[in-house]
């Protein structure tokens, strides 16, 4: 088994500051390991959408859009 | 620089076409047996021989690969910097 087992249970409150909180992953993330999902098409945008967009994949547009709270 | 409405709405779709094209191009490089996506790529190549094969004998060349007349016609106006793509708005 991975001897490095992610432990879940810390104080995560107590390990940062209050604005910047570090997500807690489901076990299966073990640490250092790279995730690209298999894509599989589906739907695509039309051609001229997709020139727009930059992609004609829907599942992978994902604009950069500033959140409110981004200084 | 100004060129008539219907030659640019044309180049936008040649843009268009091609894009989409390279983008299944990408995908069918880590997916081979996609059938689907290999039957649209195929759609897209034949628009896209048909729609550079019109513009250019309707416009200009798109590439230096063309049987020019004289003057050598690649350097003929515009250049694809000089033209204004928003002209028929976004």
């Amino acid at each position: 088994m991975n001897k490095y087992q992610y432990d879940h249970n810390y104080n995560a409150e107590m390990l940062v500051s209050p604005e910047f909180k570090i997500p807690v992953m489901p076990k299966e993330f073990e640490l250092a390991t790279a995730y690209v999902p298999y894509q599989v098409m589906n739907k695509i945008y039309e051609p001229m959408k997709a020139l727009m967009k930059g992609t004609i994949f829907p599942e992978l547009y994902r604009p950069y859009v500033k959140k409110k709270h981004d200084r | 620089m100004k060129i008539d409405r219907e030659r640019l709405e044309m180049l936008k779709e040649i843009m268009a076409v091609d894009f989409s094209s390279i983008e299944l191009n990408l995908y069918l490089d880590t997916h081979p047996m996609d059938q689907k996506a290999l039957a649209i790529h195929n759609d897209y190549a034949i628009k896209l021989m048909k729609l550079k094969e019109e513009y250019q004998k309707k416009y200009a060349p798109l590439t230096h690969e063309i049987i020019s007349k004289c003057p050598w016609e690649w350097i003929e106006e515009p250049w694809p910097w000089e033209i204004d793509y928003e002209m028929g708005g976004r």
